[in-house]
């Protein structure tokens, strides 16, 4: 990754023109063309740098609900209730982590209702404990960007 | 804002992604069955209300040398958590911050997702976070495995 890489990254992490030529717009503001923005941006998608290119929702704006939620897996069953937690469309990420509880998943749906009747169903399907809600109350943060810096990458 | 039946053709498209082509949106709006102008006018609309949080790419952030997160979890003083939670949400390092429940015996109420290059700046920004909040009480919720991660896709819902 070269220096116009990192300001073509920087700018469309947040800031992808809503345009009929987006592409151009994002060249004119980091100095380059058209073409070249559009054979970086494929190049970086290539590579796996760029997951998606996509706009990131308000869910509640949508009308949908989400929590984290919570099971204590014991570690021999860990694989098995990984594949019942996941399976479910409406689980978005899944994490083992250090502690106790040490299943965390996310879980959207489109009513309160819904998403309580998900955690039911988890909670029946993996048979290892109540499934510990932790819906969030307040939003202080919620981003998914990072500077890459200057060419040093600090 | 209310969100109509057309608003949620131009949300369903823009969830198959932008391509990269000089006029990328043409084809969304024509599988919304939309002319270009309102397709836009939409977009422009969903944006400024704030339904599109954020128009841009979603990174692997592991290939850019971001490799190092964890998720922390703070024990706050109920009256002092506004202070605490804008005190993180000024990190950089720090992607979420939310309160959440807590339980008898689980008192954490305030959760922050924190990332860096590596362990130990890692370790460097927490230590910070605890100094300059004054919250002692934390736990490191470390990643083990990542069990599943997609980005969640979302449809006018039925009635």
């Amino acid at each position: 990754m070269d220096e116009l890489d990192r300001r073509l990254l920087n700018l469309i992490q947040e800031h992808f023109p809503i345009d009929e030529r987006p592409y151009l717009q994002i060249a004119r503001q980091i100095g380059s063309t058209e073409s070249e923005v559009i054979d970086r941006m494929t190049s970086l998608v290539e590579r796996g740098i760029i997951r998606e290119i996509s706009p990131v929702f308000d869910l509640q704006k949508l009308g949908y609900c989400s929590t984290l939620a919570a099971l204590n897996v014991p570690e021999e069953r860990i694989d098995e209730v990984a594949g019942i937690v996941n399976a479910r469309p409406e689980v978005t990420h899944n994490y083992l982590r250090e502690g106790e509880p040490n299943m965390w998943f996310t879980v959207i749906a489109e009513s309160e209702a819904a998403l309580e009747r998900v955690l039911q169903a988890i909670e029946r399907d993996a048979n290892c404990g109540p499934v510990v809600d932790f819906p969030a109350q307040r939003r202080f943060a919620a981003r998914v960007v990072f500077d890459l810096g200057g060419p040093d990458g600090d | 804002m209310a969100i109509d039946a057309r608003d949620w053709a131009v949300i369903e498209q823009l969830q198959k992604g932008i391509a990269l082509a000089r006029r990328p949106f043409d084809y969304l709006a024509m599988s919304a069955g939309l002319s270009f102008e309102e397709f836009l006018t939409r977009m422009l609309r969903l944006k400024h209300e704030g339904v599109i949080r954020r128009m841009g790419v979603r990174l692997r952030h592991h290939r850019l040398g971001v490799q190092a997160n964890v998720l922390t979890i703070w024990r706050v003083p109920e009256d002092d958590v506004e202070r605490v939670g804008a005190l993180f949400a000024s990190v950089p390092e720090v992607s979420h911050c939310y309160t959440r429940t807590t339980y008898p015996g689980f008192p954490f109420n305030l959760y922050a997702m924190v990332h860096a290059r590596t362990q130990a700046q890692l370790g460097k920004v927490i230590r910070r976070m605890a100094r300059e909040s004054g919250i002692k009480d934390h736990l490191l919720l470390r990643t083990l495995r990542e069990l599943k991660k997609s980005t969640p896709r979302y449809w006018r819902p039925s009635e």
